[in-house]
This record gives C-alpha cells, sequence and structure tokens, in this order.
C-alpha cells in the first residue's frame, strides 16, 4: 500500500484536501471548496479541484453518487479512508517532528 | 448582455438564461471530449457558481485555474497519471517476463549447440525447421524489444543526465550489472559442473538466481519508469511493439514445443537421454522446464499487453449510477 503523497506528485496536496474533506460525508464540488476554504483556508481552483477528483475516482479513493440536478456528490470509499489515515498519520509525524525540534532549537538559543 | 453577465449567465434583468455561461462553455470546451462527457456537466455548474459568487479580480483567477486544467487533462488524456502509472507497471512486468524468457531462450540455444543436436537438426526436415523458426522468432523477439526500448531509454537518460537525477541514473545501471552478474555465476557453476552425472542442485541455483535476477530487473523497470515521468503519448506508443513481442515470443514457443516433439518422433534414444540436457540433466525434462518458462513468460506478456490496449481504449471512468 503506497500513500497518496507518494503516488501523486504535485496533487497530493488537492488530493488530500479532498479526502479530508470528504471524511465526513458526502460532498458535491463547491461544498468541497467551501469546506476547505473554511476549515483550511485554502481557496481550491475549479481546475485543481476536478484534477484531484479525477485522480481519485481514477484510483477507487472516492466514488460518485448519483446526481443531484446537475451536480454530483462523491464519497470516500474505504480504500480512501484507509490512505487518507496512512498519510495523515505520516504528515502528523512529520509535523510533530518539525515542531518538536523548532521548540528544542528555541530552547538551546535561549 | 454586458461582459459580467457573459461571466455570470444572469442577463440584465439579474435572471438565470438556462444556460451556462459564454466563458464557462468556452473554458469547459477546452477539455478532452472524454473528460466533459464524464466530468463536464458538474464542472460548469461549480465553475458558475464560483464566478458568480467571486470578485472580478478573483475570476481572472479562477478562470485561469479553471483552464490550466484543461490542459492537465488533456496531458494526461484518458485517464490522467493512473494510466500512465499502470502501463509503466505493465511493461515492469513484461520487462520481467522478458528478461526470464530470454534466459529460458539461452537456455535452449546452449542446449542445442552440442554435436547430436545439430546432427537431428540436419538429419531431420522437422526438426530443423523448428529450430531455425525458434532462432528467427527470438531475433524478432529481440527487434521488437530494443524498438521498445530505445525511445524510453533515450527519454530517461536525458532526464537522468540533464536533471543530475543520480536515482534514475543507479535504476538504469543496476540491472545490467545484476544480468551480468548472474551469468558470471551460471559461468562458474557450468565450468565446475561435473558432466559425468546430472547437475540438478546447480541448474535449480541457476533457475532460483535468474528469478531473482529478474524480479530486481522488473522492479527497477517498473520504478525507472515511474519515476522518469514519461509522457502517456511515449509509453502509449509501447503498445505495438509490445504487440508484435507477443506474437514474436507465441511463434518462439509454439516452435520449442515443435523442436522437441520433432525430436521426440525422429531420434527417440536422444529424447530420452539422460544428460543431454541442461547442465547434464536429462534432455526430457529439460526441454519440458524451459517449454513451461516460456509458455508462461509469453501468457504473462500477452495478459500485459491486453491489459495496456484496454489502458488504452478505456476513457475517463464512468460514474457509477
Amino acid at each position: 500500500m503506497w500513500a497518496v503523497t507518494d503516488d501523486l506528485g504535485r496533487w497530493a496536496d488537492p488530493s488530500m484536501l479532498v479526502l479530508s474533506s470528504l471524511a465526513d460525508g458526502p460532498k458535491h464540488g463547491y461544498a468541497i471548496t467551501q469546506d476547505v476554504a473554511a476549515q483550511v483556508g485554502v481557496q481550491m481552483g475549479p481546475g485543481t479541484l476536478y484534477g484531484a477528483i479525477a485522480r481519485l475516482e481514477e484510483r477507487g479513493f472516492i466514488e460518485a453518487l448519483p446526481p443531484e440536478q446537475r451536480r454530483r456528490p462523491y464519497r470516500l470509499t474505504a480504500d480512501g479512508a484507509q490512505e487518507l489515515a496512512h498519510a495523515a498519520a505520516k504528515m502528523r509525524d512529520v509535523a510533530e517532528l518539525g515542531l518538536s525540534r523548532l521548540a528544542r532549537a528555541r530552547t538551546a538559543t535561549a | 448582455m454586458t461582459g459580467s453577465d457573459l461571466m455570470t449567465g444572469r442577463d440584465s434583468g439579474g435572471r438565470r438564461n438556462g444556460r451556462d455561461p459564454l466563458v464557462v462553455r468556452a473554458i469547459v470546451a477546452l477539455y478532452p471530449r472524454q473528460w466533459r462527457k464524464r466530468y463536464g456537466e458538474e464542472f460548469a455548474v461549480l465553475l458558475a457558481q464560483l464566478i458568480a459568487s467571486s470578485r472580478p479580480f478573483h475570476r481572472v483567477r479562477l478562470l485561469a485555474n479553471a483552464a490550466g486544467g484543461a490542459a492537465d487533462a488533456r496531458l494526461n488524456l484518458s485517464g490522467g497519471r493512473y494510466v500512465i502509472d499502470r502501463t509503466s507497471r505493465s511493461l515492469g512486468i513484461v520487462a520481467c517476463a522478458v528478461v526470464i524468457f530470454a534466459i529460458a531462450g539461452a537456455g535452449f540455444q546452449k542446449m542445442t549447440e552440442y554435436a547430436p543436436f545439430q546432427s537431428a537438426a540436419h538429419q531431420h526436415p522437422l526438426v530443423g525447421a523448428s529450430f531455425d523458426i525458434v532462432r528467427g522468432a527470438a531475433v524478432a523477439a529481440g527487434i521488437a524489444v530494443l524498438i521498445s526500448a530505445v525511445p524510453l531509454l533515450w527519454s530517461i537518460i536525458w532526464q537522468a543526465v540533464a536533471g543530475r537525477r543520480a536515482d534514475l541514473l543507479s535504476l538504469l545501471i543496476l540491472p545490467p550489472v545484476a544480468v551480468g552478474a548472474w551469468v558470471g555465476i551460471v559461468k562458474l557453476i557450468a565450468n565446475n559442473a561435473r558432466h559425468s552425472t546430472a547437475n540438478v542442485a546447480e541448474l535449480t541455483a541457476a533457475a532460483v538466481l535468474g528469478a531473482v535476477v529478474a524480479g530486481f530487473c522488473a522492479w527497477a523497470a517498473a520504478t525507472l519508469l515511474r519515476r522518469a515521468e514519461l509522457g502517456e503519448r511515449v509509453l502509449r506508443s509501447q503498445l505495438f511493439p509490445m504487440i508484435a513481442l507477443t506474437a514474436c515470443m507465441l511463434v518462439v514457443t509454439a516452435a520449442d514445443l515443435s523442436w522437441g516433439l520433432a525430436v521426440r518422433a525422429a531420434d527417440r534414444p536422444l529424447f530420452n537421454s539422460g544428460d543431454d540436457g541442461l547442465l547434464a540433466t536429462p534432455l526430457s525434462p529439460s526441454w519440458a522446464g524451459g517449454l513451461v518458462v516460456l509458455a508462461a513468460t509469453t501468457a504473462i506478456t500477452a495478459w500485459a499487453t491486453v491489459a495496456m490496449a484496454r489502458q488504452r481504449a478505456s476513457g475517463v471512468p464512468e460514474p457509477q449510477a
């Protein structure tokens, strides 16, 4: 099992944002952009969003639900949830490492 | 209708036109047809919504982002990076199969270079014809591999040198080194083997080491193809050499079967000999083992070729109902 961040190259960050947004339930494109903007402060453009959606859907990490008028909601699959958990844990480890070392360096220079 | 109306899709009275704004339709038209078929409708709704709810300056960024998405979709036509990754994996599997096939073919060549086989080939037309077909098809298979590998290698070497990619260079160098080491070990085994008795243990060791080397080459090839970020067009162009390669491998396998059956029919003592096979093993199991390896690697190559053809034919996946 490889992580999204290893496999998607420059699309890793938008993909992580989409997976994270869908973690609490299905959303369509506009709802994803609004959720990501509200929660993380990142404005995802439509091209970026659908680039990530297409890649995630191809990998089976998300799946489309029946359309509601002209909008189509997406939901996380079991594989997608596993991938998100794996990649998020990896990101958390990196963040904890960086923060702890920064804190140590500050303490040493103080 | 004003410029702003063109952007928001509303007429002068602020009502919806019932169609997407012209600029939205123009942007969606930039995307490939297959992509539009799958995502066009929902993408147009999203783009129209985002344009309507954004300030003029941000609209420019939105449109630039949407147009950039079209360039990305066109560069990764019919499935994006995933198709490239799957194609790379298919090529990696084929690389593994070809290395094992070449090892089995070299074994056949080595086994048949001795006088009893040359004599059988001259005396019995079917044995001789089968042998010639094996060699001819093997040469053709080698040419197909070259046609397939040269553009890939050129692109990878260029990337490795221009980008100073040590990882690509090492992945390029290590497989030939591994194959060379294997050939050296097999030569050592052959030189030290007793020719009066069957060297089953040595043959097994050479086969196991060969399988390990082939597995390493396959991993290196798949990793190389993935890391080199080859364009989908380059990878797609691999399909026809792979079809030719599969056909050649099929011919080699069929001719090897024909050769063994012809030897069995024409020269039963030779076929039943106890030490004319590889490393002085009995001929019939040596031949049958080689045939099984050739058939298995041909089947794997055919399967990978069919998978690649399907990937090439498939578009962006249809949504679930």
